[in-house]
């Protein structure tokens, strides 16, 4: 660690004593707009905002394609131009935004690449409207994870559209860059302690000055990239990006009148506001919280850290807080708040807002961010940041599961509710030299399973929810392009979480090195997925495994297929040394005789996995998507010689296992405090909060009933408490290995049940000292 | 004299252009008569014959080339009357057709399913697991072989699968693209064990880079393959059976014609081949005449944008220059299959697309669901009782209930009415207000969509001229391109029109595309180009003369699939014929980075990031005969008489009927004029001209609509 990141990363942020007001300003804290922030604009910026915001119903609706429309050929613009293969897997994003930013259209790729452009921009505009100022022409670059950077690869270009010279609207985009500098290429450093190891980070400038291109930024700028031809073109592209949307609004507004494409845009955001409140209402009140782990902040270090997020719901509004999170250490394992915000936001525009074509502004306004700084999620100027952002992908999928919970009390919104799918350890090689990219990040995490639903599997090899159009690369691509030879690739038995409806499978894959003698290996993971598992489990459900990595040295294919013995699977090597990888692995030389397995997870899984239909269970083993072993151990069915259901055997298994439950011990046993007081009846109509549990007035009492009449809780309280509990080591979970070669931390996998009818309803993997994880809390 | 005949087989109709040896067209229409195709295909030509006042078999002697497009393989695929087909793949990579390349099973998806992410499935496998071997053998990207085929094993796995009752294989090996001598292996070992199966070889189908599509591609073309040659057999018993022994030619979605026996081989190439022959008609009219004056010059000379709006869809393609944009990759639902074609591609909106209330926005919305032809819109009196762009075209006065494909359905006009009242309820409009807001957004969404896929290739529409055709093309296409700011837009044919792709089949070359991966850096490897060129030219010659084509009469193109090295984006460059030095090689580059620049832009030119040349194409051509269709001096002035006039809601100028003149389609001769807003009825389609365009027919006998005002809302 440098002397400079001791003393200025602060490592205790919580429970100190009064602290001064904290000032949200994007220099030690991130930005956030204090509500009256228009006001600290300059004069000199007028928005465009018409008296009336009325607009015709058949003109609103032929503007909201057009601007779906603008956005998507936003989109092809910058691909057409660039020509980037990071872009070519759409990492990238482009948004409509009103003048005084609130983002009135996202679009379909990485979700939460846009979450910040409404920072950026009033950032722009509160702190440079009166100099250098904003004018028509203007087009301003930002990578600042301070202030609305989801990390500093993901480079925003924005441009204000002005009519009569005020500014009607602004368009925008983010875009993944291939290098911009710091201790490793490609921008990814695991071993930086703080934010001077990670790529070169710009607050706003302003790169296109009245339409031209200001050579000495542009310079600078590239200036900082190992790869500046690349960076160069990738600038080229965003920049014709923006230039071609705002000729397209600027042709809307010459065609139908500058106020209507403005009252449009206001239109579509209080549609999508009153759509989000009324679907708010919907739900009952309460807290829902997630907690996560998170392994290695530095290569080596055996830490497990603490993160949380609270969604609590009143009313028609969503307050969002990270408290119980552990405040932020050295290395890249935390994000800052436009980071955090953008996965959040970007997990409930997915489940909730397609229909409104992803108008998270609409969203947003329903939402109030009660977050404090100086922790894992909110990280403060200089932690490192840029590495750490491969962790808030997990948060996007986070927040995606809490939405599912939230959906399960409203009928009709079953569709809606998925457990998340597989995280993973991406798996870089570099080294080759007679290559056009420096380093390969294998693209394998795209092919990871999606969660189970409440009425079916999740699918198998389905590829990110967060990104869903990106593709997953050829076998033979990704040889044409890297000296690498892929030994097999397939789906991965066992690895989507089991379940009533089953995780879909992830994959894996066998890769040897090809006519190059020697490689460099890099592993870069996010939360526990080295060490304890992938996506949670939902609703009694299982979680998914861990990802694996493996170096097997000495393993020699190409001996092997010289015998005649092509390997398609992983004991199908013999190798003279093997080493497992967690999530931070600094350089390994990969020689040409050694061969390295990858393992990437699913989707978890929903639901009790003992009342999953025997029939389905054997099918997967036939299809090599669940194994024999895993169909006893877990679901609790038998197969006979030809791999068909025994119905008598399984159902005597089954009820074994049923009576094994019954010797589980009482939560309240085990944590007595968390008993919580009785809640009066409140006369309303029972509804759900899990498939299984109900709350429903009891006589006086309001409480948490199981679907099989077992009353659990009272009705506020974590229905946790009233269940039976049993903890097991992580490693009862088919795949998952001994967590203790990489984390000191004991680690449980908790599976609850009812004490009624010993259905399972929860299982969780948490620190062995934690208390039963809060999960749903009413009132 | 002598014909050239293309018959079209669709949906409800089979269409029939004979070309004589002067180019004129005559036309012929039947009733499509499916599963026995081959009757309408019969009674199709016949139609021609009696109009050109003779008899079937008279006529067939006559007819110099029978060419047709073929829906069979396509329909085959939608309805799943398929064959039983094994798969067998190369060892630990089986599941490559499982993973679907992830995130890739959504390419080709709309926004709405793409957006709703929790909704997203992955289609029933194209081929069950239980069906698909893997064999021990392994190719690099080099071509060089680390383990070799055991031919005891792929014994075993033919075995096995015949065991199983297959009745076509697919084999697809990793790397077969850069040596094929293991699936030439398989190949022969499954024609030893089982003679009478039909066989796909990857290597054979499509010489691409990208396993999982070459594996698609090989798969559907066994799924169809039994069902095609079947058919295709039939048809020949029914024409030899009238007197015709002739070979028949079969249009692909590669543009071109191949023989019947080559189309038995590669039935995939007929997949999608309709809207291509629409794209290729379009592309001969245009080239003879059928363009303004002032669009036959310079840099965008040609350019024209093909629409083809039926029922369900509109079909876009786009020629630039005269040239038909290209693309290596087609859709089966969400199997991405490689395979050489002409780019057309499908918007779902057409007459059918379903109008309705959308509560939470407060709006009136189009699509993307449709009634198709079942139930169909309201009007239709089907059962269908939600309302369709064909009722709001009827509402609106667009259409005459008692003349809609002359009579032969006729429209229910009050069912259309209630139809959209009850749409409109919410908002308190009228069925005329509902079908104006309807009329207006699918002129929108319509004219958007193709704006997108103008930009996604590179145009501005406005440099374009518009081709529009199908069932619905006339209605909308002179709204939705004065959307657009394109000047000029033809209705081929005038009433042929609907059935457009006939004209297409008949007026095609006969057309073999080869390729191969070759992946080399500038200084490109001589040897390796100039040995590919030599195989693939020696090898589409081949195919040529074995499909009866004169060897003489073959000419090739060569394009080089050409990029920078650390860029994704392939641009196609005409590479010249002969043997290559190294100054080939350079002029290559030349030509490269001029093409590149004009496709993507001065600024996306990256001039010092090295060349590669990906993939080599081979397009074998031959002529099926003399092209081009007469052209015919006026015979007319002023304007058409008077059939009747009808109160039209023009939704651009506000919800009062404007009394509109109408016009007989067959009254409207060369020479006249037709200013809108005005109605012309033919008996297949209908052209609603509207108020600023003028109408006049061009020496082919198409109708050419001018758009004087460049945009209006």
């Amino acid at each position: 660690m440098t002397e400079l990141a001791s003393h200025a990363a602060p490592t205790q942020a919580s429970e100190a004593a009064p602290k001064p007001e904290i000032v949200w300003d994007g220099s030690f804290h991130s930005y956030r707009p204090t509500d009256d922030w228009r006001s600290k604009v300059s004069p000199t910026v007028r928005f465009f905002e018409p008296d009336s915001m009325d607009v015709d119903p058949v003109v609103l609706e032929v503007l909201r394609y057009r601007m779906w429309t603008i956005n998507v050929a936003h989109g092809t613009t910058i691909q057409r131009i660039s020509g980037s293969p990071i872009l070519q897997i759409l990492d990238f994003n482009m948004c409509i935004l009103t003048g005084d930013g609130e983002i009135v259209m996202n679009a379909p790729y990485f979700q939460h690449l846009n979450s910040g452009a409404p920072y950026i921009v009033k950032y722009i505009l509160e702190n440079f409207g009166g100099e250098p100022g904003i004018k028509d022409g203007d087009i301003f670059l930002c990578n600042d994870p301070w202030i609305g950077a989801v990390h500093q690869m993901d480079v925003f270009i924005g441009m204000p559209v002005f009519v009569d010279g005020k500014i009607v609207a602004w368009v925008t985009n983010a875009a993944h860059q291939a290098d911009l500098g710091g201790t490793a290429p490609g921008g990814f450093p695991q071993n930086a302690p703080d934010v001077f190891h990670d790529p070169t980070v710009f607050t706003p400038v302003k790169i296109v000055e009245a339409g031209t291109l200001r050579k000495d930024i542009e310079a600078a700028y590239l200036r900082q990239s190992r790869a500046p031809s690349m960076v160069a073109i990738d600038l080229r592209g965003q920049i014709a990006g923006v230039e071609f949307a705002r000729s397209e609004i600027l042709r809307a507004c010459e065609q139908f009148g500058a106020a209507t494409v403005r009252s449009t845009m206001a239109r579509i955001l209080d549609s999508a506001q009153q759509d989000f409140a009324e679907l708010l209402k919907t739900i009952p009140d309460g807290t829902w919280t997630q907690v996560r782990y998170f392994d290695e902040n530095l290569p080596g270090d055996r830490r497990t850290h603490r993160m949380q997020v609270n969604f609590h719901k009143e009313g028609d509004r969503l307050r969002i807080d990270n408290h119980g999170t552990d405040a932020q250490v050295d290395g890249p394992i935390g994000f800052t708040f436009a980071c955090f915000k953008g996965a959040v936001l970007g997990g409930i525009t997915l489940s909730t807002l397609y229909e409104q074509l992803f108008a998270a502004g609409g969203a947003d306004r329903q939402i109030d961010w009660d977050v404090q700084p100086g922790l894992l999620n909110c990280v403060d100027w200089p932690a490192a940041v840029s590495a750490g952002s491969s962790q808030q992908l997990g948060s996007i999928d986070l927040a995606f599961e809490t939405m599912s919970k939230m959906l399960t009390s409203i009928p009709g919104r079953e569709d809606d509710v998925q457990a998340q799918s597989g995280s993973s350890n991406v798996l870089v090689f570099f080294g080759a030299t007679e290559t056009v990219s420096p380093s390969l990040p294998s693209a394998d995490a795209l092919g990871t399973g999606a969660g189970a639903h409440l009425d079916r599997d999740g699918i198998d090899t389905a590829g990110s929810s967060h990104s869903p159009l990106s593709l997953y690369p050829s076998t033979e691509e990704t040889e044409m392009s890297y000296p690498i030879l892929y030994l097999y690739r397939q789906q991965q038995i066992d690895s989507g979480g089991a379940g009533e409806f089953r995780g879909g499978v992830g994959n894996r894959f066998a890769l040897a090195s090809y006519d190059v003698d020697t490689l460099g290996l890099m592993t870069a993971g996010s939360a526990q997925s080295a060490t304890t598992h992938s996506a949670p489990g939902l609703f009694g459900g299982y979680p998914s495994p861990t990802n694996e990595t493996r170096v097997l040295r000495g393993a020699n294919a190409r001996l092997l297929y010289e015998r005649g013995r092509v390997p398609v699977r992983p004991d199908d090597f013999d190798p003279s040394s093997q080493q497992r990888l967690g999530s931070k692995t600094e350089a390994l030389p990969f020689k040409e005789e050694d061969v390295v397995l990858v393992r990437v997870p699913g989707g978890g899984g929903v639901g009790d996995p003992l009342n999953r239909d025997p029939q389905r269970v054997a099918e997967d083993v036939v299809d090599g998507l669940v194994s024999v072993q895993a169909a006893t151990d877990v679901y609790g069915v038998v197969l006979g010689e030809d791999q068909t259901v025994d119905l008598q055997a399984t159902q005597s298994l089954r009820d074994e296992y049923k009576r094994q439950r019954r010797d589980w011990t009482p939560v309240a046993e085990i944590w007595p405090e968390g008993e919580s007081e009785t809640t009066g009846a409140i006369g309303e109509p029972a509804f759900s909060i899990h498939p299984r549990i109900m709350s429903v007035d009891a006589g006086s009492e309001r409480i948490l009933q199981c679907t099989c009449g077992h009353r659990l809780a009272a009705g506020t309280a974590n229905y946790k408490y009233g269940l039976l509990v049993d903890e097991q080591p992580v490693t009862a979970i088919p795949l998952v290995e001994d967590p203790t070669e990489f984390i000191d931390e004991p680690m449980a996998f908790r599976r609850y049940c009812c004490p009624g009818c010993l259905t399972m309803l929860v299982t969780e993997i948490a620190r062995k000292a934690d208390d039963p994880l809060p999960d749903v809390a009413l009132g | 004299m002598k014909y050239r005949v293309g018959i079209d087989i669709g949906g409800t109709f089979t269409d029939c252009v004979a070309i004589d040896t002067n180019g004129r067209v005559t036309i012929g229409k039947s009733p499509s008569t499916p599963p026995n195709f081959e009757v309408g295909f019969m009674n199709a030509i016949e139609a021609v014959a009696n109009n050109l006042g003779t008899s079937l078999e008279e006529f067939l002697p006559s007819i110099d080339s029978l060419l047709h497009g073929c829906t069979v393989g396509t329909n085959a695929l939608v309805e799943g009357r398929t064959a039983k087909v094994g798969l067998i793949t190369s060892a630990g990579h089986a599941d490559s057709i499982f993973i679907m390349r992830g995130g890739g099973r959504l390419a080709n998806q709309t926004p709405d399913y793409i957006a709703h992410v929790s909704m997203h499935e992955k289609p029933a496998p194209l081929v069950p697991r239980s069906l698909v071997r893997e064999i021990g053998e392994r190719v690099t990207r080099d071509g060089s072989v680390l383990a070799k085929v055991d031919e005891a094993e792929v014994r075993a796995a033919v075995q096995s699968l015949l065991d199983s009752g297959v009745e076509a294989f697919a084999v697809s090996l990793l790397w077969s693209v850069s040596n094929d001598a293991h699936e030439r292996e398989v190949g022969r070992i499954i024609a030893e064990m089982a003679p009478r199966a039909f066989v796909s070889l990857g290597s054979a189908m499509v010489n691409r880079i990208g396993e999982y599509e070459r594996t698609v591609a090989t798969v559907v073309n066994s799924l169809i393959g039994p069902e095609m040659t079947s058919y295709l057999s039939r048809m020949h018993d029914a024409l030899a059976g009238s007197g015709f022994t002739r070979e028949l030619g079969i249009m692909t979605c590669s543009g071109g014609l191949v023989s019947s026996t080559l189309a038995q081989e590669h039935p995939i190439l007929t997949i999608g081949s309709g809207p291509v022959a629409g794209v290729v008609g379009s592309q001969t009219l245009a080239r003879i005449g059928d363009v303004n004056e002032r669009e036959r010059e310079g840099d965008k000379a040609l350019n024209t944008i093909t629409t083809d709006m039926g029922g369900t869809t509109l079909d876009v393609g786009i020629l630039s220059r005269g040239i038909p944009s290209t693309r290596s990759t087609t859709w089966f639902g969400q199997y991405a299959y490689y395979v050489p074609s002409i780019d057309v591609r499908s918007v779902g909106a057409g007459g059918g697309s379903i109008i309705h209330y959308h509560e939470s926005s407060g709006t009136i919305r189009v699509g993307p669901e449709s009634a198709g032809a079942n139930p169909g819109p309201a009007a239709f009196g089907r059962g269908g009782t939600r309302p369709t762009i064909t009722d709001a075209d009827l509402v609106l006065g667009y259409l005459n209930p008692e003349y809609f494909l002359k009579g032969g359905i006729p429209l229910d006009l009050a069912a259309a009415r209630t139809a959209l009242e009850t749409v409109g309820k919410p908002l308190g409009m009228t069925a005329e207000e509902v079908a104006a807001a309807a009329g207006r957004l699918v002129d929108s969404h319509m004219a958007d969509e193709i704006r997108l896929l103008s930009i996604h290739e590179g145009h501005d529409p406005r440099d374009f001229t518009m081709f529009a055709y199908g069932g619905n093309g006339a209605v909308h296409a002179p709204a939705f391109a004065r959307e657009l700011g394109v000047r000029n837009v033809v209705i081929p044919l005038g009433d042929l029109a609907a059935g457009f792709s006939a004209l297409g089949v008949a007026s095609s070359d006969f057309l073999v595309v080869e390729e191969a991966s070759v992946m080399t850096q500038h200084p490109f490897d001589l040897e390796k180009l100039n040995s590919t060129w030599s195989r693939l030219e020696s090898s589409a010659l081949e195919r040529m003369v074995a499909q009866g084509v004169n060897a003489s009469e073959v000419q090739f193109e060569r394009i080089a699939e050409m990029r920078y090295s650390q860029q994704v984006h392939e641009v196609p460059v005409a590479a010249p014929l002969g043997e290559y030095t190294q100054s080939t090689a350079d002029e290559l580059v030349v030509e490269f980075e001029q093409e590149y620049a004009r496709v993507f832009g001065e600024t996306s030119v990256m001039a010092n990031a090295g060349h590669q040349v990906s993939t080599l194409v081979v397009k074998a051509v031959a002529p099926t005969g003399t092209a081009g269709v007469l052209r015919e001096s006026e015979n007319g002035t002023g304007h058409p008489p008077l059939k009747g006039e009808r109160g039209v809601i023009w939704y651009e100028e506000g919800l009062e009927r404007r009394p509109t003149p109408i016009y007989h389609g067959e009254d409207f001769l060369r020479g006249m004029r037709i200013i809108g807003p005005a109605i012309v009825e033919y008996p297949d389609t209908t052209l609603v001209v509207r108020a600023d365009q003028t109408a006049r027919i061009t020496p082919t006998g198409s109708i050419m609509v001018e758009i004087t005002a460049e945009e209006s809302n």
